[in-house]
């Protein structure tokens, strides 16, 4: 079908293309910090130098020994990144667990850039009810996962189903949804917010093809991770993704969202909710 | 008693001893029976005058007792009436056609330093087909975008941008309809066929009251009403397309017909090339469109109009697989747009100063894009469909009233009222298979419909005060009532032209407009994705306000010259949210959209030579035209995309002969404003694996619109040759569209050269030089 509308648009135009002298300017190099961060795990952040868009160099060079303070905006608890053994990368000594703002000091390149997020309050996965169907000769399988908002104010969310492969490491199963709360997709998990349920309970309906529950061995277990997003984190996975995917020349441009001041790239918070259910073998695998 | 008594009768003696009475009637086309629209009724003794308005009526009052009527209209002989006036006259004034090539001068004939309307601009038909366009397609839009003022947005498009307005700001309107799409092809060719327009005229500014409903301009488009007389057709065929007018008598000097049709036949040529490129698939495009009027005059006082206008886009493919034996499966898809409109009217001459206009009137504009697949694999079979619909359909009456009392005096007032049914956006899905039943599907789902009442009202009042000065004030009052809101409207207009000299005067106008229905676009060129969809209790109408100021003059030799400024402002514009998908069922469009405020100004230079054998304009704008919202830009004020700061339009023709003549087209402008990275960063491709270090690159971009593409300029030439057969009246036509082949982008990305490994700014163009020839036939 792409191609036909090609055939059409060449048949229809004639098109000519060539190389044309516009000056981009260019503002310098700034540090750029990677930190999606949750309340469970280790602070983890990479620290790269950005490129002028007319630079076609294939790597991003990094940025050594930089100085990285995280303070609990409530507690006034700081809390220092250090290198790893991996240049450019960051992490902290312990886990940031508690619900509330956290502001981000960064010393690199003689530069000081700052930003603040917040680990929200967790939303709390109370049920969830399986079943399965058929569509085109297709199996699927159906969860309803209820769940509460986290309160009165503006919540962000993401929902995601993880399995073990057969070689022991996870990944995210592809996930469908026609709830009307669903705004977009990040990878394999569903992005919404609370618009149309605040501070309420909600039973959000999910599918997935049962080829992916494809198992060795007699049942699989799958994990259920809802994610209660900062508003930084919710805007990042949106706006990053569909950069990603912007088609066309005709689309208007798809501005990332950045919260980093004097710099590019995010820092945002999450807090996570969890429940594994076990289902049984799947006996078809999925094959391409 | 006696004071009050004396008082009476010295008003009675005034009275008769001025004693009015109306001249009123028609001017008409003598050749044909048309009825003229701005004909020039002049009394030359008195110095009072007035025009005919859009159906040939006229009306002027006068109270001496002896008249020379002088009735004048561009490309006709004058015709002079001298009478005593001692009662009510009715007349029907018939016009001969000029077939003088020399500059006439005709008293009393009304030029642009007199006309009291500013910012507008009326374009013969004539010209229009005389000018050379693309592909050899007579289409007046393409014309109309040659004016100061008015833009033209991409590459050929048909979108029209005036004074810093978007393509949803035209009240465009066929026979007072609406008319809500008037693309074919994407936006590169217009819904008008050239060969059944009777007049066209722009409004840029300065918006009587009668008019209303979009904030930035009024193409107002009226159909011919066909031969009274003769029969005649007229038919041509181009590189395009074809199309056949045939007009007549259905009784003659009481009833007429004119029916015109056009249609490509791109996807008949390609047919053969796309088969044997995609194996055997089917796939093509095509547009077409049919004009219809009738009319029928009842009697001397009353007229009956019938008009209709449908026409319709459509893309398609078909592909057919067959994968093995007892296994194969036939995909089709489809989008197609299309308007369907129709007017019934009644015109009454109520008496001789008051004239009234009744319409009822039925649109629909509706878009469609389909995909259908239907498999068999060993003797089962699946269907698969899918469908998506959005659209508009308005049910609509107004009343309208000319009233002259006075020749310093015209009062116009009336109202309409508009049932509007909006489909934004509904998706029919639907899963038929005959090996699982229990998996079928039929679903309905999107968008609900929006009902909205539309109504308006509106006086206003040409008021001559003495020999130099006009007033225009009027009022027009609107009121939508959708879902739970209402919204109501007093939009104040008022303009004036004073008269410095005959040969000088100045204008000026302020004018408030409300726009309740809105037009979503997301792409950068006319698409038939675009929504129309109304103002709620959550989207505001939107609103603007513009003073526009003139000086114009008139030189010997039939040059005009004028120049504008205007400054106008605009609250409540909509935009699509970064990334929102028009195709998502995920959020309603209310969701999708931000909303904000917009300004431009300028200043507008036109030189035109209307008369003799050489005749065009050129016009030179110079604007700004800038936009803000909440959200997008970090709430900073960016240009609009169409923002070109220098614009200018160049139109020549020149008649050499009855055999021969030929058209001269110019443009040039500023490039559009486009929104380029300035530099670029890694994200991680996956955020929650700490071990993972892999990462994309995001683009940065410094602000919206920060850039401007390379500037557009083009030159269009054509020639026209006639001769007069034995029956009918050919013309071969030969054109070459830009003329010196000039690369003018259309759209500009970054691309890698991997030979080099370096990176450029790159455009595609499209249209390089273009011939054309078309040949038609008039019988």
């Amino acid at each position: 079908m792409k191609n036909l509308f090609v055939i059409l648009f060449m048949i229809l135009t004639i098109s000519c293309e060539k190389v044309i002298d516009m000056t981009i300017p260019d503002k310098g190099r700034r540090p750029v910090v990677n930190c999606v961060f949750g309340d469970s795990n280790y602070v983890y952040m990479t620290i790269h130098r950005s490129k002028h868009i007319l630079d076609n160099s294939y790597d991003f060079s990094v940025i050594s020994g930089a100085g990285i303070i995280i303070t609990n905006a409530g507690t006034n608890h700081s809390d220092t990144l250090f290198e790893t053994s991996t240049p450019g990368n960051y992490k902290s000594l312990q886990a940031l667990t508690s619900p509330g703002t956290y502001n981000l000091k960064v010393m690199a390149d003689g530069r000081t850039i700052e930003s603040s997020t917040i680990i929200p309050e967790k939303a709390q996965i109370i049920s969830i009810d399986t079943s399965s169907f058929s569509v085109d000769n297709e199996d699927m399988y159906r969860m309803d996962i209820r769940f509460s908002d986290a309160g009165p104010g503006d919540d962000y969310f993401m929902i995601g189903v993880k399995r073990v492969s057969s070689i022991g490491d996870k990944y995210n199963i592809s996930l469908f949804s026609s709830d009307l709360i669903i705004t977009t997709y990040y990878k394999d998990y569903l992005l919404f917010n609370d618009d149309l349920f605040n501070n309420k309970e909600k039973t959000l309906r999910v599918e997935m093809q049962k080829s992916n529950l494809y198992t060795e061995y007699d049942s699989l277990d799958l994990t259920i991770e809802l994610f209660s997003l900062s508003y930084d984190a919710y805007m990042y996975f949106a706006t990053s993704q569909e950069q990603m995917y912007a088609g066309g020349p005709f689309s208007e441009p798809v501005v990332v969202y950045n919260n980093i001041n004097e710099g590019y790239g995010i820092f945002a918070g999450y807090s996570i909710s969890k429940n594994i259910i076990r289902v049984p073998r799947y006996d078809t695998q999925w094959t391409e | 008693m006696r004071f009050v008594f004396t008082i009476i009768l010295s008003c009675l003696f005034l009275l008769v001893s001025a004693q009015r009475y109306t001249i009123s009637g028609y001017v008409e086309d003598e050749s044909n029976g048309e009825r003229l629209i701005s004909a020039t009724v002049y009394d030359d003794i008195s110095k009072q005058g007035c025009a005919t308005n859009a159906y040939g009526f006229f009306s002027i009052t006068l109270s001496q007792p002896h008249v020379k009527m002088v009735f004048s209209y561009i490309g006709y002989t004058a015709e002079v009436r001298e009478f005593d006036l001692k009662q009510n006259v009715s007349l029907i004034i018939k016009l001969k056609p000029s077939i003088s090539l020399q500059e006439v001068t005709v008293t009393g004939e009304k030029t642009q330093i007199e006309n009291p309307q500013i910012s507008v601009t009326e374009i013969p038909v004539q010209t229009i087909k005389s000018l050379p366009v693309l592909l050899g397609e007579t289409d007046l839009i393409k014309v109309i975008q040659l004016l100061p003022g008015v833009q033209s947005g991409s590459e050929g498009s048909s979108g029209l941008y005036v004074r810093g307005g978007g393509p949803d700001q035209n009240l465009i309107l066929l026979d007072g309809v609406p008319v809500y799409n008037a693309d074919h092809l994407f936006g590169f060719f217009s819904v008008f066929n050239s060969d059944a327009v009777q007049s066209v005229t722009l409004l840029k500014g300065g918006f009587p009251a009668r008019y209303g409903g979009r904030l930035s301009s009024v193409l107002d488009i009226h159909m011919k009403e066909g031969n009274n007389k003769e029969f005649h057709g007229e038919g041509s065929i181009g590189v395009i397309s074809s199309k056949i007018v045939v007009e007549g008598p259905i009784k003659k000097d009481t009833s007429s017909f004119i029916f015109s049709g056009r249609r490509t036949y791109i996807d008949i040529l390609a047919q053969p090339l796309i088969m044997s490129v995609s194996d055997g698939a089917n796939a093509g495009y095509y547009f077409w469109d049919l004009n219809g009027k009738v009319n029928y005059l009842l009697s001397k006082k009353d007229r009956l109009y019938l008009s209709m206008y449908t026409g319709r886009d459509k893309a398609y493919g078909k592909f057919r697989e067959n994968n093995w034996e007892d296994n194969s499966s036939v995909s089709k898809f489809g989008l197609g747009w299309g308007n369907i409109i129709t007017a019934l009217r009644w015109n009454h001459e109520i008496n001789p100063r008051l004239f009234m206009n009744v319409t009822g009137t039925f649109s629909n504009y509706e878009f469609v894009v389909s995909e259908k697949m239907e498999s068999s694999d060993n003797g089962q079979t699946s269907k698969y469909s899918y469908e998506y619909t959005s659209g508009i359909r308005d049910w609509s009456t107004k009343a309208e009233f000319d009233f002259h009392p006075s020749p310093q005096h015209k009062i116009l007032f009336g109202g309409n009222y508009t049932y509007h049914t909006f489909y934004p956006g509904i998706s029919v899905f639907q899963v038929n298979s005959s090996g699982d039943p229990s998996g079928n599907i039929d679903t309905t789902f999107g968008d609900a419909y929006i009902y909205a009442h539309d109504t308006y009202l509106y006086a206003e009042d040409e008021i001559k005060l003495g020999a130099r000065t006009i007033l225009n004030p009027g009022i027009h009052y609107s009121m939508f009532a959708v879902r739970n809101a209402t919204y109501n409207s007093l939009q104040p207009r008022f303009s004036l032209r004073y008269l410095l000299n005959e040969t000088w005067s100045v204008k000026a106008a302020y004018t408030m407009m409300s726009q309740n229905i809105l037009l979503l676009t997301n792409s950068g060129i006319g698409m038939p994705t675009d929504l129309w969809l109304p103002a709620t209790d959550r989207i505001k109408p939107q609103k603007s306000q513009q003073v526009a100021a003139g000086v114009f003059h008139d030189f010997k030799g039939g040059y005009e010259v004028s120049v504008e400024g205007y400054y106008k402002t605009m609250q409540n514009l909509i935009e699509y949210k970064s990334g929102a998908d028009f195709f998502s069922r995920a959020e309603t469009w209310e969701n999708k959209v931000e909303s904000g405020e917009g300004w431009s100004y300028g200043a507008e230079f036109l030189i035109r030579k209307s008369k003799g054998k050489t005749t065009g304009w050129i016009g030179y704008t110079l604007a700004w035209t800038n936009r803000r919202f909440e959200n997008l830009n970090f709430g900073k004020a960016f240009p609009y995309r169409y923002d070109r700061r220098h614009d200018i339009g160049l139109a020549i023709t020149h008649k050499f002969s009855d055999k021969t003549d030929i058209g001269l087209v110019w443009v040039y402008g500023t490039g559009n404003a486009v929104s380029l990275p300035i530099e670029q960063y890694p994200s991680l491709t996956d955020p929650f694996n700490q071990n993972y270090f892999g990462y994309n690159s995001i683009d940065y971009f410094e602000g919206k619109n920060q850039f401007r593409t390379p500037s557009y300029h083009r030159l269009d030439l054509g020639i026209n040759f006639h001769k007069q057969l034995k029956r009918a009246y050919r013309t071969w036509s030969v054109g070459v569209y830009n003329a010196y082949n000039r690369k003018n982008p259309f759209f500009i990305y970054f691309e890698t050269d991997w030979d080099t490994n370096e990176k450029h700014l790159k455009q595609i163009s499209i249209f390089p030089i273009l011939p054309s020839v078309s040949y038609s036939l008039k019988f």
